[in-house]
């Protein structure tokens, strides 16, 4: 099978989402940074009327941190928790492309540095001379942390009664 | 299924939970008066309305079981039975039973098919009591009224449609298919007496159907037609016999001033029958609903929200880029949209508002349960319950209102023999009184039964730890007591309340709410709880303050006042965290250590004094902005840690405001206390 991906550049780096979880690319967008949140997490947005929450995905992979004034862009995306969605923005340094992929020329990911977390990817693809990373969003994204979210919907049903 | 069926479907679910709504309202107030007619036809029509509706959607056991109850009500419109509370009992134990098959169609839960069998059965009893007290007359052929008679009679059928029945989605043409079956009949259209708004039709027809049957045909539009028995003799037969043997003027007559008498004042001409009056009364009633009230999918109201909330954002926006002398010229446009806007926002903040009364008149049925089971007699008193409140605020109220009614009856209202020893009249007095001013609505239940017990209260505080002996708390503080997390003084733990997560559970709900609730009780005489709530919770009055480069808002309402306070009286008090405010020391907050956001406060620090609940404290902030038009937008779970920002709003140019959280802040201040 043929999906696409959107590819993008993380400290020149290449990687790709698949478009079905992609929402809209955003340019530099303002983004508020919440007190006392994780520093994975970059702040909020308002996207399309609801606060979307934006996060860093340097911190994610245990990248060196990016300098204020640096171009980056936002790929709004929805991920899936069981049956749950969340929507969150990942700020990543450049989107590259939308490109093609036949299911069949995935490569396994290989064991790499301690430092980056494999579970994150789903594989790799070669075009031409380079190496895409393929992320696998929902462990990205919906790691531990997020899961503990679930555990306490006080604060969700408090503001949806707002 | 077929997506046509299935809207018609959640459209039949919708209306017959309406009806049931109605049949139990009209229920509740035919226990005080059975003998009024006009409620036992409400009764009546709603659940002959459900039986013929929910056929058609393959509810069959609906119809089967509304069928049964159905005979008991025409045994009571006529007169051959009397309500009785067993009669009461098993109607209202139907309704929730109805509502169950709503959800369970095919009568698949164990459960629903025993319940089903039993209160069939008790149905079946009490119309076997009635075939034996009237064996001598056939159950329901001792009407006064000549309905019944099946000897052929021609009659007069005015029809007067407006655009409703279109949108209703009754079809005429089933309608008169039906009416062939009857028998004879002609259509005639009035075209002198139509317009674009309303059809008008005559319908003579000549059939030895019984007058129920007829009605039956037109039930979907009952309202909007009126049904004449005119003469035994076939008007077909005589119109091409040109005989006169009847007095076929009159009848001729009788119909044109039906005709003229609907046109001069809109309504039909009533009969001459009290049944008919009674009818009509009720009709104008139902009219007067319809028109002034629709309903709309609640998806539909929170996507105009929504617009109307990204329509004030940008807006704001547009006002803030415009703002330059250069966009002199559409100065007066940017001026119109923003009043425009503005207008529309109230408007549609307003149409979400919904009164009081439905979700209270929900209530009556609950306390009916509830005093029976307690042997308690209890009055629903209400006042003002016609106010309007967010539907958001109202769904999210019925609880904490239910677990106030509940304690009123279980802890407050003693039972009649106790009353009476008290001096008291044996009924005791629930009153729900509501009202509002500006944007505050306050919903007030109070009771006249014992009161709270403030000594009891005290030395079951002491037994929890929660004060201690030698503390010497005032009335209020003790009272405030019952708002505590697993706090109950009842004597054993009942059915009804007392598991200790009341009244906690009451406070904190209404906080979410952006509300407060108060107690107040005299010993003996009765307690009362106030709810005081806001009317409009999407959109709010905020304040807008700075603190390094992040916007924070606080609700308006939350302000006593804003206030500047030099550095160095903080510093002098800074191990303490107050600051003096009004002769006393208040607790502050310092909004940059809160949240982390670095740097230094100025000379003249702004201070924004807090005031909920008779609490104080003050905020300490660098830059106060300005008013600010809250659209609120909640953060998402995963800030659920910030309990002290619930919520953002967007600024004008794009930037995101945090809602400081008053409520979460006290929290915390108490939290530092301990």
């Amino acid at each position: 099978m043929i999906s696409t991906y959107l590819s993008f550049v993380i400290c020149g780096d290449l990687y790709a989402v698949n478009v079905a979880k992609v929402l809209e690319v955003l340019q530099e967008e303002h983004i508020t940074a919440v007190p006392n949140s994780p520093a994975y997490i970059r702040g909020i947005i308002n996207f399309r009327g609801d606060v979307v929450p934006v996060f860093e995905t340097r911190v994610r992979f245990n990248l060196p941190d990016r300098n204020t004034g640096d171009a980056y862009n936002i790929i709004v995306l929805d991920v899936s928790e069981g049956a749950d969605m969340f929507r969150l923005g990942a700020v990543v340094d450049k989107v590259k492309d939308v490109i093609s992929i036949n299911d069949d020329d995935i490569k396994p990911v290989p064991a790499m540095s301690k430092e980056f977390n494999t579970d994150f990817l789903q594989g790799i693809y070669k075009l031409q001379s380079e190496f895409i990373m393929l992320l696998n969003v929902e462990k990205v994204f919906s790691g531990t942390e997020l899961k503990a979210i679930q555990e306490t919907n006080s604060i969700k049903d408090l503001i949806t009664n707002l | 299924m077929d997506p046509i069926l299935q809207k018609f479907k959640q459209i039949f679910l919708e209306e017959a939970s309406g009806l049931l709504d109605q049949l139990e309202k009209d229920l509740l107030d035919l226990e005080i008066s059975p003998d009024n007619q006009e409620l036992i036809e409400s009764a009546f029509r709603a659940m002959h309305t459900i039986k013929g509706v929910s056929g058609m959607y393959g509810f069959d056991f609906v119809g089967e079981f509304t069928h049964t109850m159905e005979n008991v009500y025409q045994a009571i419109r006529d007169k051959t039975l009397r309500f009785d509370k067993e009669i009461f009992d098993v109607t209202f134990l139907s309704i929730d039973h109805i509502r169950k098959l709503l959800t369970d169609e095919s009568l698949s839960v164990p459960e629903n098919q025993t319940n089903q069998k039993v209160i069939l059965g008790t149905i079946e009893t009490i119309l076997a009591k009635v075939n034996q007290g009237n064996a001598n007359i056939p159950a329901f052929l001792n009407q006064p009224s000549n309905s019944n008679i099946q000897v052929p009679y021609s009659w007069h059928i005015l029809i007067r449609a407006n655009e409703q029945i279109y949108f209703r989605g009754i079809s005429i043409t089933n309608l008169f298919q039906d009416l062939a079956s009857l028998g004879q009949y002609e259509i005639t259209r009035l075209d002198h007496l139509s317009n674009n708004e309303i059809d008008t039709w005559s319908i003579i027809l000549y059939s030895n159907a019984k007058e129920n049957d007829i009605r039956e045909v037109f039930m979907f539009i009952e309202d909007d037609c009126t049904i004449t028995r005119l003469t035994p003799a076939n008007l077909f037969e005589e119109a091409n016999q040109s005989s006169a043997s009847i007095d076929e003027p009159s009848i001729l007559d009788y119909i044109e001033s039906q005709e003229k008498g609907t046109k001069e004042d809109g309504t039909p001409v009533n009969g001459t029958s009290p049944e008919k009056t009674i009818r009509s009364k009720s009709k104008a009633d139902t009219d007067k609903k319809v028109g002034k009230r629709i309903s709309v999918d609640s998806e539909k109201l929170d996507h105009l929200m929504y617009l109307v909330s990204e329509l004030i954002t940008l807006n704001s926006q547009f006002t803030l880029t415009t703002s330059d002398s250069k966009y002199e010229k559409i100065l007066p446009y940017t001026e119109r949209l923003d009043n425009l806007s503005k207008q529309f926002r109230n408007n549609a903040l307003d149409i979400r508002l919904v009164p009081l009364s439905e979700s209270i008149l929900r209530f009556k049925r609950l306390i009916r349960d509830l005093s029976q089971q307690l042997n308690k007699d209890v009055e629903l008193v209400t006042e003002g319950i016609d106010t309007e409140v967010d539907k958001g605020t109202i769904d999210q109220l019925s609880d904490p209102l239910m677990h106030i009614i509940r304690n009123c009856i279980d802890h407050g209202i003693e039972t009649p023999d106790q009353r009476i020893k008290k001096g008291k009249s044996g009924t005791g007095i629930l009153k729900i009184t509501a009202s509002n001013s500006g944007n505050i609505v306050i919903i007030r239940v109070e009771d006249d039964g014992s009161g709270i017990d403030l000594e009891k209260i005290r030395k079951k505080a002491i037994e929890k730890g929660i004060i201690k002996t030698t503390d010497n708390p005032s009335k209020q503080e003790l009272l405030d007591i019952i708002f505590l997390p697993g706090f109950s003084t009842a004597q054993s733990l009942t059915e009804v309340s007392g598991r200790g997560v009341g009244m906690d559970v009451v406070r904190r709900k209404i906080t979410e709410l952006r509300g407060e609730v108060y107690v107040e009780s005299e010993f003996g005489v009765g307690t009362s709880f106030t709810l005081k709530l806001q009317q409009s919770i999407a959109i709010i009055d905020t304040l807008l303050f700075k603190v390094e480069n992040t916007f924070f808002t606080v609700a308006v309402s939350d302000i006593n006042i804003c206030m500047q306070i030099p550095l160095e009286e903080i510093e002098k008090r800074k191990h303490t965290r107050t600051i003096s405010f009004e002769n006393q020391l208040i607790p502050f907050v310092d909004v940059r250590t809160c949240f982390e956001l670095g740097g230094h406060y100025g000379e003249m620090p702004k201070a924004i004094i807090i005031k909920t609940n008779d609490r104080q404290m003050a905020l300490l902030t660098d830059v106060i902005i300005g008013g600010h038009q809250a659209v609120l937008k909640p953060l998402g779970s995963l800030f659920r840690n910030q309990k002290c920002i619930g919520a953002a709003s967007q600024l004008g140019d794009g930037k995101l405001a945090f809602m400081i959280d008053t409520n979460e802040l006290f929290f915390k201040i108490e939290d530092r206390v301990n």
